[in-house]
């Protein structure tokens, strides 16, 4: 179902709910199960980056699964570039993947042990039937430059147990970008590294957004990190939205309890930093 | 008063590739009633100098030397049989991972009543059930709850237990090791200041061990910054946070974000990774590959410790302001 | 070819080849391990050199081979090592057939179950939902019917059977245990992130359940082969002991069940006993490689921990 390409939105979630059930066969009446969505309705922009901010199991990275296709919500109706999501099916299904992509939470569970670095970043141009093996090669040693892993020759041809959890993330990274796509949902992509390698990762997505013209969701528990990265952000919290907004007025005037609440939960040096060497971002 | 006093301890730990020193000739001291952190990015040797306090080391760790002095007593020196007695009455630990800290078929009232009667089995039965439910209120579970099972706690609830569990025996000493790294954002800033509170109430001596420079600044007195298996900072949290001067720790400060929205993009940050190995010469600054303002000496000289106060050091050629 | 996808390739190969040594040594320096290898060696050899004895003299010859002077069941002698059988057959050119036959039928009954029991575990486990029960149900079936009493019914119903039948019947009813582990990988497999990053990427479930999946089930899969291997020696021999094997092969315990018939049984120790040490050595030495293989590939039995 193909309907018309909303200029400025590039996604709009509306009304979307999702009730996980028991897959146990009962006689009985059945259970009333888990919503881990409940009514969240938003749009992301074209070219903006979207944070989702909330704790665990607020229901962030469910959202991020509908979106992606790999779970069916129960109603509502996502739009992604002017394709229904829900009723994807065959080709359209296809280049719906091929322009909505993932960076993962854990770099060290999302690649597949048994590929190298250039079967997993070749692959999506495997199953897209991109280029013949030549331009492939080119294109993986490309968007390994493009991820910091320089030069490309060095990690082509390791297996992901001989890199670091920071250059996996950034295989990851080049994985997303090869097929060169218009959205890209990170969720959590920093949880877990250390602070200066996630750092480092920050400003590799920074570089990306700026040069390619992507639009990010990004999903994070970690309000700095959100104030960091993103334009606008929705606070969530048990599958409901409770607040959305630009990030700063989000930030600096929280209009809803729970996000007072995070915001009093982050760690603050109470004592004065050195304000020199910092720079306020816009 | 001083309560421990580590001098110049190294463990190492044999493999196949042989001995790989994790901590190297690491020296600091801490109060009573007093919190130390001890911060450093994966595989730096901090858990390791958490379980060497405790002597859990794994099976192929061993101390290379230096000494543990806790109340003036050589924790090395001890048998098998006084360190067991030591460790819970004495120093104990909120470990990594707490949730799996408890047994999921037992009561965590019984649990943690188990953990008392063990190491006091003087006490009368309903003196210990007394000492749980104390417990169970300074650690804000709801009394109602003794009864439990862990599966029906909530994963804060079972954090508060497990602390609850490390307090039972009044230790002087508590190791924390990433108390706080799988909870909720909101859950982990409310166990730290549990954590922050009962201690200074009840004048136990601290150690927080984490990644994470936001949960160490927000409980601890002093500072260590730790990186491949050296202390390379020490000092007051002011001091260490205000005015870094190991380019390491500057590094670590500026790649962390606050919620205040201040950043530096401009940052120097290196994927580095904190490699042991044999090979690592002996009279070289672990931190000189990836260090900005290194040059050739920075390769091949030890670096010594420079006094910036008298409570705040740090391990560099450079540092010399 | 370009250079990159030239180097590629040999790098691919170069890894593999590199974990299988890596497994390989993990594997050799186990002294189970080490011990299953040789055994299984000299049990290959008797197998390869079983060609031989007939090309010497046409007397030699297993089944057919009758040695003129001989009439009647002799003990070892220089003519005869391990002496003869009741109508002067050779016992130890008989002995070296019969390991052939174990290798073919415990191997190619092994191999048929095993690719059986892990497509269908994989389709199992990565289909989920109905496929899953449906398939697993039937393994269940399959699982609890009492093998032998089966095939030994069919081969009272359809006269005597060939090998390959029995083979093929012996795989038949071994697949299911099997499926089971390879749906339980499968099943913990498919949680892991990488599968949901293939699927983000537009695989297609084949792909997923043939590039992904099924390198990661492949070791388990093989580890199950040997202990595969074990059992269906065992089946075989036992029906070749009842009377119901292939009359014209000659297997261990077709050897045996010779022994009884001719009422040799406490007679003749020398021919009683190769074909029923070898039974237990062919089979206790795949099942010490499966042991030992077990340990390469499931880290929590090593002994040597990493540093934390």
């Amino acid at each position: 179902m193909e309907t018309k390409p909303d200029p400025t939105n590039i996604l709009k979630m509306t009304n979307i709910i999702k009730t996980y059930r028991s897959h146990r066969i009962s006689f009985r009446k059945p259970e009333p199960g888990v919503t881990a969505v409940d009514d969240v309705s938003f749009h992301i922009e074209k070219g903006e980056v979207f944070g989702l901010v909330g704790g665990s199991g607020s229901g962030k990275t469910t959202l991020a699964r509908l979106l992606l296709k790999l779970d069916n919500f129960d109603s509502g109706e996502i739009l992604f570039d002017g394709m229904d999501v829900r009723h994807l099916k065959g080709a359209a299904l296809r280049s719906f993947r091929r322009k909505i992509q993932m960076i993962p939470q854990d770099p060290y569970q999302s690649l597949n042990p048994y590929f190298s670095i250039y079967d997993t970043i070749g692959e999506p141009l495997v199953i897209h039937k991109i280029g013949d093996e030549e331009t492939r090669a080119d294109m993986i040693k490309k968007a390994l430059e493009a991820s910091g892993l320089i030069p490309a020759s060095d990690f082509i041809f390791r297996y992901p147990h001989q890199l670091s959890g920071g250059q996996r993330q950034r295989a990851a990274i080049a994985r997303a970008m090869v097929l060169d796509p218009l959205f890209i949902i990170a969720d959590e992509p920093t949880s877990m590294l250390d602070a200066s390698i996630s750092f480092s990762i920050f400003k590799l997505l920074t570089t990306i957004k700026r040069e390619r013209n992507v639009t990010f969701l990004f999903i994070t528990h970690d309000l700095a990190a959100a104030r960091f990265f993103c334009d606008r952000i929705a606070v969530i919290h048990h599958g409901r939205i409770v607040e959305t907004g630009p990030t700063r007025e989000v930030i600096e005037n929280p209009k809803a309890d729970y996000t007072r609440t995070l915001i009093d939960a982050q760690p603050r040096f109470t004592f004065t930093r050195p304000a020199s060497k910092g720079v306020d971002t816009p | 008063m001083t309560l421990l006093d580590v001098q110049n301890l190294t463990i190492a730990y044999h493999t196949t590739g042989g001995p790989v020193v994790a901590v190297d000739d690491i020296s600091f001291s801490l109060e009573k009633g007093r919190s130390m952190g001890i911060v450093g990015e994966s595989g730096c040797g901090k858990t390791t100098i958490g379980m060497s306090l405790l002597g859990l080391l794994p099976e192929n760790g061993y101390v290379r030397g230096g000494q543990i002095l806790f109340d003036g007593k050589d924790l090395l020196g001890l048998s098998r049989k006084e360190l067991q007695a030591f460790r819970w009455k004495k120093i104990s630990m909120i470990f990594q991972a707490a949730m799996n800290a408890l047994n999921p078929v037992q009561r965590v009232g019984d649990q943690i009543a188990e953990a008392i009667r063990i190491h006091n089995p003087e006490l009368s039965e309903p003196r210990i059930r007394e000492q749980v439910a104390e417990l169970y209120d300074l650690v804000d579970i709801p009394g109602t709850r003794i009864h439990d099972y862990p599966h029906q706690y909530s994963g804060g609830m079972k954090q508060r237990a497990v602390i609850a569990m490390a307090l039972s025996c009044h230790p002087d000493l508590i190791i924390a090791d990433e108390p706080t790294t799988a909870l909720d954002v909101i859950v982990q800033a409310q166990i730290l200041h549990k954590i922050k509170e009962i201690q200074e109430r009840l004048g136990i001596a601290a150690i927080f061990i984490s990644h994470d420079i936001g949960v160490v600044a927000e409980v601890c007195h002093d500072i260590a910054v730790m990186y491949a298996g050296k202390i390379i900072e020490y000092g007051q949290r002011e001091e260490v946070f205000v005015s870094p001067v190991h380019p390491y720790t500057s590094m670590l400060l500026s790649s962390y974000l606050t919620i205040d929205g201040v950043f530096d993009l401009h940052a120097e940050t290196v994927d580095h990774v904190c490699t042991f190995s044999s090979e690592r010469l002996p009279g070289t600054c672990g931190y000189a590959d990836s260090c900005p303002y290194a040059d050739d000496l920075c390769a091949s000289e030890q670096p010594g410790w420079r006094e910036i106060s008298p409570t705040h050091k740090a391990l560099c050629r450079k540092a010399c302001w | 070819m370009n250079t990159v996808t030239a180097t590629a390739k040999d790098i691919r190969r170069s890894y593999k080849r590199q974990r299988f040594l890596e497994g390989w040594s993990l594997f050799y320096q186990n002294p189970v391990g080490k011990i299953g290898f040789y055994l299984l060696i000299l049990f290959g050899l008797m197998a390869l050199f079983s060609y031989i004895p007939p090309l010497i003299d046409p007397m030699y010859h297993p089944m057919t081979g009758v040695d003129p002077q001989i009439s009647y069941s002799t003990g070892p002698s220089w003519r005869h090592w391990l002496g003869t059988d009741n109508i002067g057959r050779d016992i130890f050119s008989q002995l070296l057939t019969g390991a052939r036959v174990a290798f073919l039928v415990g191997v190619s009954a092994a191999f048929i179950s095993i690719v059986i029991g892990t497509l269908l575990g994989m389709i199992a486990g990565y289909g989920g939902r109905i496929m899953d029960s449906f398939l697993m149900r039937f393994a269940d079936m399959v699982m609890v019917m009492p093998s032998l009493l089966v095939i030994l019914l069919l081969s009272v119903l359809f006269g005597q059977l060939s090998i390959w039948i029995i083979v093929l019947l012996i795989a038949l009813f071994r697949w299911p245990a099997v499926a089971r582990v390879i749906r339980s990988q499968t099943l913990s497999l498919k949680q892991r992130p990488f599968i949901d990053m293939a699927r983000v990427a537009g695989a297609s479930h084949m792909r997923i359940i043939f590039r992904h999946i099924l390198p990661n089930v492949l070791p388990m899969a093989f580890l199950y082969m040997t202990f595969r291997v074990t059992s269906a020696i065992i089946v075989e021999a036992a029906l070749a002991f009842l009377g119901f094997g292939d009359p014209n092969t000659v297997s261990w315990g077709m050897m045996l069940q010779w022994v009884w018939k001719t009422g040799h049984m406490f007679q003749a120790p020398y021919w009683l006993l190769p074909p029923g040490i070898c039974i237990s050595l062919i089979t206790l030495s795949f099942y010490m490689m499966g042991r030992a293989m077990e340990e390469v590939l499931d880290p929590r039995l090593r002994k040597e921990r990493d540093v934390a």
